[in-house]
Order: structure tokens, then sequence, then C-alpha cells
């Protein structure tokens, strides 16, 4: 075997990084040396049917909770970060993210989606993680969250809202660059998924015939005749046929999980390509991320030309939990999670959280420094925590936190630290360790 | 509260001891929790943006309360909007000297904001919009910050007014409210700062106020020695001095920050940003949730009364009836101007019907300017009153789907850099003169 095709302690890194919240020490001993496509591989196998965890109690008491209210909410946010750092199947909740961040869904306070619909609808992404996409666009056209939160569930003939159908050409399926969808297709594509309610108490979903437009509709170049509750099928199926489409999702695949391709790149970008190739088959979204981690413009991610992902801060935090090996079912992680931007279930709007370096900014720079006390702190609060290193053992750390290594510059910020210090006791030093660790660039992108 | 610069440098932690005219240091070199502050800027205008976010529905802002000549607007937008239209008797004339032939009433939930157009101090620059309008919220949110249609987007227009005015190396001109950097505040050579709220901008490390020890110090020192490539290099700009004194500087305010209502904090803390001596001349923060494609009635009404006691709350010191700030110190009221955008108005005709009715994304709508007191001693000032002209909107038996602009956008931010921020150098030349009468 050639020495390319085995992994390095760069290569675990960086895919345990990327698509697992973090190496651990574990996964450095299995890994370095082996096979790299055998480690893929490995990374996505999953079960048929999703893990079922203790976790899964404390989400059926808060969906039978009713009406949402802040507790709950930061309550749940607490669950799916745990369910992040503890599962043994990192890749599933990794994509269940990136696809909340696609099908950016806020729960409301007053109004719906409430809490309860976007957990239910937090299942039906993660049961479709690695599934077949056009399957989860057709779920989620008609999924109870959805349905209140672009108004699908008030869009009746004669006057439909065209809220969803704009949202499902620009933001779900099509994107627009280069825009190949008109203000025509739009209202077109509205008229077709009229008809649809959802009974707010039950989540019932159900199609109502005399609230939909009957006539024919022009939608990207399809005549759709009246086809009823089957309608919404050929409104994505006449987007998923557009050559734009698989391009786009691949943009998404590759900006979520390597690097963000500059926009108007998207059809010369190699990895975008070629992710494209693999989704358009039949729209399988694991074949898709085996083409994608396998790249070698994955693998090889050059910092000159920008190839790296930046933590989100939700990664941020589980992978600093798993790092610590401390529950991130705990307030202040939660807390840190918002403070740095990115409140789950509460996306700022329809188009999701920021990517690439638009989380890199000066107003969450504080937040990001600050996250590593707090990780700390949680850890020091743990009974029977983890040991960690030696605070002038840098190599030891960067195994703890997941890192094939710490550059020269990172290394001497963090060893003049530790010399002004020298008094200082270990824990402290250890908590300024883990502080500069995450503060550093080499935690910050990956 | 407005701190001298001896006590804003003596907030300072180590720099306490330093001379006061301690020269200025390129970043490399930057002290820690170092600013740089043009000794000039206290003099210069300043200029806060709003952005009503989401698409806010101008025509139930600015209403038709009859028709005019050649111009039925009020029995079209009676006819198309069954549940939404506002009656005229319910909405708060806009009367002031020749601006009552237009036949125009603002909407019932901004109180504060009529009262001070009928003291002189707001304008309403009617169908504002560009060429070619996008009705993407993200496209058009984006065209409207870079001030630049029809070209690539890669600053904002604001961000190149500070390009132009040249900001010197540590200098923080411009402050995004918010989680992510505004891309109107953004220049092509520099780019502004960014807080979350004021409460957020503080240290959680547990460490002392004394900077130099600790962790953070290496964080926000050593660490801004960051490599230049993408995505690296943001950061560079992140953690920085800018970032501590903020810190150092919010840490010794006493008034109240947190109103519990998030857009009359941020609101409060572009005042409390524009009242420290921090040389802060641009300020961005938004205002979520115009995106009333259901039950827009209700949804609108609730936004503008936050909007209106945020805008209370900037000028008067008053939020929701209780004094909580003094007014606006009258030096710093006129210098600064308040400016509203949405990426978009919305459709004329509702939708849903009775219970649920909204609108969708449309076209142009009015933009607001609100400005210094009638009297305040200053050259130039903002002309209240309504500018441009209403949008057509069809006729009873064949209405328009949208408003179509009546004043370029770009004429606007024309007329605000030349004639409010003293740009040395016109933005959009001839093509797009300034919007005659806003400013004399």
């Amino acid at each position: 075997m050639a020495a390319a095709d085995i992994a390095t302690r760069q290569d675990v890194a960086r895919l345990f990084g990327r698509v697992a919240f973090g190496a651990t020490p574990l996964d450095f001993e299995t890994w370095v040396g082996q096979p790299y496509v055998e480690m893929v591989e490995h990374v996505l196998t999953v079960p048929a049917s999703p893990e079922t965890t203790v976790d899964d109690i404390v989400k059926l008491v808060l969906t039978q909770s009713g009406r949402d209210s802040t507790v709950l909410l930061q309550a749940a946010q607490q669950w799916w970060l745990e369910r992040m750092r503890s599962t043994a199947y990192p890749i599933i909740e990794r994509m269940t993210l990136l696809w909340h961040n696609h099908f950016a869904t806020a729960v409301r306070d007053e109004n719906n989606p409430d809490l309860s619909m976007v957990l239910e609808q937090n299942d039906t992404l993660r049961r479709h993680a690695l599934g077949d996409f056009r399957q989860l666009v057709l779920d989620l056209t008609v999924d109870p969250a959805m349905l209140f939160w672009l108004n699908g569930a008030q869009n009746a003939t004669p006057e439909p809202n065209e809220n969803y159908a704009r949202e499902l050409l620009e933001l779900f399926t099509l994107g627009k660059h280069p825009q190949v969808y008109t203000e025509t297709d739009v209202r077109e594509a509205a008229r077709a998924l009229t008809g649809w309610v959802c009974d707010q108490t039950t989540h019932q979903v159900a199609f109502d015939v005399t609230r939909h437009d009957v006539d024919v509709k022009h939608i990207l170049g399809r005549t759709i005749p009246n086809l009823g509750a089957d309608e919404y099928i050929a409104v994505v199926d006449a987007a998923l046929a557009q050559p734009a489409a698989a391009q786009f999702v691949a943009w998404k695949l590759v900006a979520g999980l390597a690097y963000v391709p500059i926009q108007n790149d998207v059809t010369v970008d190699p990895l975008v390509r070629d992710v494209a190739v693999s989704l358009r088959t039949r729209w399988n979204i694991r074949d898709a991320l085996h083409t994608l981690l396998n790249h070698s413009l994955f693998r090889n991610a050059d910092p000159a030309l920008g190839r790296q992902l930046v933590r989100q801060p939700v990664d941020a935090v589980v992978a600093a939990c798993k790092a610590l090996n401390v529950s991130a079912l705990n307030a202040n992680a939660m807390v840190a999670c918002q403070q740095m931007g990115q409140n789950l279930f509460r996306p700022p709007n329809v188009g999701g959280w920021p990517m690439g370096s638009r989380w890199l900014s000066p107003a969450t720079a504080l937040a990001r420094y600050g996250w590593g006390y707090i990780a700390w702190t949680i850890w020091a609060n743990t009974p029977l925590h983890r040991e960690l290193p030696d605070p002038h053992d840098l190599t030891a750390w960067a195994t703890t936190f997941g890192l094939a290594g710490v550059q020269p510059s990172t290394a001497s910020a963090i060893n003049g630290y530790l010399t002004e210090r020298a008094a200082a006791s270990p824990d402290e030093l250890r908590a300024g360790v883990v502080a500069l660790l995450i503060a550093s660039p080499d935690w910050m992108v990956i | 509260m407005t701190l001298t610069r001896r006590q804003f440098l003596a907030g300072m932690g180590g720099l306490a001891a330093l001379p006061i005219a301690r020269p200025l240091i390129g970043r490399a070199g930057m002290a820690f929790g170092a600013a740089a502050v043009d000794p000039n800027a206290a003099a210069r205008n300043r200029v806060v943006l709003i952005f009503l976010s989401g698409g806010n529905d101008g025509l139930n802002m600015v209403v038709p309360t009859g028709d005019v000549s050649g111009a039925p607007r009020r029995s079209v937008y009676q006819q198309v909007r069954p549940t939404l239209a506002y009656g005229p008797a319910e909405l708060l004339a806009l009367d002031r000297g020749g601006d009552s032939g237009q036949m125009l009433g603002l909407n019932p939930k901004l109180p504060v904001l009529h009262s001070m157009y009928r003291d002189g101090r707001v304008a309403v620059v009617q169908g504002v919009d560009y060429p070619d309008h996008n009705y993407s919220h993200f496209t058009s949110t984006d065209i409207w910050q870079s001030g630049e249609p029809g070209m690539a987007i890669d600053s904002g227009w604001l961000g190149r007014h500070l390009d132009r005015a040249g900001v010197a190396e540590g200098e923080l001109r411009a402050v995004g409210v918010g989680y992510d950097l505004p891309l109107a505040l953004t220049g092509r050579d520099q780019r502004g700062g960014e807080i979350t709220s004021i409460a957020a901008t503080r240290f959680s490390d547990g460490a002392s106020s004394d900077a130099a020890a600790g962790p953070r110090h290496v964080a926000f020192g050593k660490f801004s020695n960051y490599p230049t490539t993408e995505p690296l290099r943001h950061l560079a700009g992140a953690i920085d001095g800018q970032t501590v004194t903020l810190v150092n500087t919010f840490e010794n305010l006493t008034t109240p920050t947190d109103l519990g209502e998030q857009f009359a904090n941020d609101l409060l803390a572009a005042r409390i940003l524009l009242e420290q001596n921090l040389g802060v001349e641009c300020v961005f923060v938004s205002q979520a949730g115009y995106d009333t494609h259901t039950t827009e009635r209700s949804g609108q009404e609730a936004l503008f009364t936050n909007l209106d006691a945020a805008i209370d709350l900037f000028f008067h010191g008053t939020f929701r009836g209780n004094q909580v700030v003094p007014a606006l110190a009258p030096d710093l009221a006129s210098r600064t101007l308040l400016m509203t955008f949405s990426e978009f108005g919305r459709r004329i005709g509702e939708n849903g019907g009775a219970g649920v009715a909204g609108t969708d994304h449309g076209a142009a709508a009015p933009l607001f300017l609100i400005g210094p007191p009638a009297d305040a001693a200053i050259p130039t000032k903002l002309v209240g009153g309504l500018h441009g002209d209403h949008p057509n909107l069809g006729t009873t038996a064949a209405p328009a789907d949208n408003l179509v602009m009546t004043t370029d956008v770009r004429r606007v931010y024309q007329a605000v850099l030349e004639k409010w921020l003293h740009d040395p150098d016109p933005l959009y030349g001839t093509n797009f003169p300034a919007l005659a009468g806003l400013f004399a």
C-alpha cells in the first residue's frame, strides 16, 4: 500500500474534527497507520435505525410537555449537545446539525412552530441524515414545523402564500449562483403547494382539496396538471431535476464539512463538482459523503487556499466537552453556544447560521475565548474527571484535544504564558492552557 | 454617561501610567488594550443604520389616506387590502407644511416618530429601491448594504466611505451590534468592530481586571499574530486591542444596558458607543421579524411599537414611559443621524384572507431619516418632511402588483455621504446625484 493511502495523525485529526466532533486519543491509536479509506468507511458506517439512548427519554418528556418555554428550549438544546458528544455514531448528529442549518427552522415563542414540532422535525432530519436527500425534502415540505415556519399551512387558493415556495427553490434546492428559477416559478410553485393544513394540537398534517388550486401550473419548464395531494412531489422533482440542484446541495456539503468554496465558483470547484456528480445519480447522502471525505481536496486541506473548516460554535462546545470527557448536558455549555451566536433550534432566520469565516467576528471573539475557561470549570466541577496532561506537555494536550500537533507560533505563545506564570498552581496553568488552546488558531479551524 | 479622555485611558489597566499623548503604534506592536482615537472624532457627524430585517411593509407604514389627482392610491389600497388596510382616521397625518396635499398618514404605532416628524426632524424618502429588484431576502439585503446594485458585492457603502476617509491603525470608527459583521460597514481596506451586546462585551475567564495577568493577555495579544490566509485572517482583526478597549470602556458604565427588549438594548448600545469617546462614527443595528407573510397586522404593529419606543429611548431617554437614561446630549444630538432601511417592501395586495392575512415579498418602500433638532447650531441640517414621490398603485380596474421605485437608493446614499458625512470623494458621481433637498 502506498504511503499516501495510509492515514496520518493529521488525517485522523481532520476527518474526526470535521465530521465527528473531534478525534479522541483512541481514534489516533486505532487509525494512524491504517488505510485512509477504511477510516472513512468506519466513520460512515451507522446502524439502519438510529440508536436509542437514555437521552431519548429526556426528549420524550420535552415532546410531551406541550407549549414551549425558555426553560424547555434550553433543556432541549442541552439534550442535543450531549447527544452529539456521547453518541457512538457522531456522523449522524453532525449531519443532523448540517441539515438543521440547511432547512433552518426556529421555535417561536408565541406562535407555531413550537418546540415539540421542531423536535419532531429534528428526528426527521436525523432519520434521513445519511439517507435520501429527495425524501428529506419531500418529508420537510409537509413537516408540521415547516408548514407553520414558512406558512405552508396558510397557503390556500385563491391568494397563495409564497413563503415556502420561494425558500424551497432559493435555499433548499437550487441556490442563487446562478439563479435558474424565475419569479414566475416561485408563484407557480406556491399555487402547486396550496391545500396543506396542520392541526396545531395533534400535529396531524392533511391535504384539504378545497384549499388547493386545481389549474395547471408551469414550473421550471415542466407542465404540472392537478395532482392534488401528490402535486408537491412533482414540484420537488422539478427542482431536483435541475443540474443546479445537485451543485447547490454539494456546495452546502462542502461548505459545511470542508471549506466554503467561493459562491460563484460553484461549477468550477473540483470538490463541489465531484460531490455533485455522486449526489445527482440517486440523491444518496452517504454516497456523496463517501466522495467528499475520500477526496484529495478534503484530505489535503491547503491553508494557503483557505481550504479549512471554521469550527461552528456548537462544534467548538461539543468537541471541547468530548476532549475533556465531561457532559454537555450543562447550562454553561448551552449558554456558551448562544454567546458565540449559535442557538440550537433558534437559527437567526430561514437562511440559517453563518458559515466559514463569518463565525470569526469580533463580536464572538470574547465568547470563544471565554468558552475555554468555562469548559475547564465544567471539568473542574465534574466528579471523577479525566486526568489532564501536565501543563507543559503540549504534545499530550494536542492528543487530548484531537489535534495532530500544536503549531510553533501557538506553542511559543502558550509557553510564554507558562513561563510568565511559573509560580501558579498546576491547575491554574491547566485552566490557562485549555483557554489558550480553545482560543488558538489550531483549534478554530480544522 | 460620557467618559473624559483621561478617565477612558485610566480605565485601560496597564496603560494608566502612560502619558496621554502616547503616539499611535501599528498592530504588530500594539499595546494590550490600546485604541486610537482621532482628536477630530468628536466633531464628526455620525450615522446609525437601522435595518428592518425581513422586508418591512412600507405601504402600511406610510399609508394613503385619500386619492390624489391622477393616482387613486387610497381606492386601490382599500380594494386590494380588505383585511390589512388602515382606515384614514386611524392614521397619524403626515401634514407638515406642503405635505398635506399628498394625503398620507403614518402607522398609528409610531407616535414618537410622528411627533418628531411634526418637529421637522424626520425625513421620509418615498419609493426607494434599486433597478432590477431582487426578491430574495439575502440577495436584496446584500444589495442594499453594498449600495452597488448590478455589481459583484464585496463591500458596503459606509465601509467604502471609511476606506476613503482613511482609518488609522487601531481606530474604531464603525461598530455593528449583532453576531455577524454587517456588510454595510465593511470596507475593501478595513472593517469595523462588532459587539453582540454591552453585557456580553466582557471577559468570562474569572481573572481580575488586570489584563496583564492570565491567559487573556496571550489570547488577545500574542495570538493576534495570526496567519494571513483564509479563513484565519479574519480572526486577526477579531482578537485585538479594539475588543479589549470596548471591554474596559463598558466595565465603567453605570447606566442600565438591559431593558428586557432586544431592539431597545441594541439601539441603546448604539447610543452608548457614540457617547463614549471611542471615535465611533457609524453603528449598525437590526430589528428582526418584518417578514410578515401571515398575520401581518399584529406582527408589524408589535415591531413598530418596539421601534418607536427604542427611538424615544435613543433621543429622549424615555422607554415605555420611564426615564431610563438622560436625553441624548445636545452636542451629540446635533451630530447624529438615524436611518432606516429594509431589504424590500411588500406586495401591494394581501394574501390569506381574514385572520391570517399577510403580504409576500415586494419592492420599493419608504426610508426614514431622523436628524438633529431644528434649532441645532450646525451648518447643514436634515430637511424634515416627505421627499420624492409616492409610487403608484395602479387603478381599481388594474391594481399594480408591486410598488415601483421613484427614488434610487444611491441618490439617498450620495446625499448622506456628501452632505452629512462630508465624504471627500463622492461615491456615485454624476449618475446618481445627491437627492435634492434632503439636506440644507
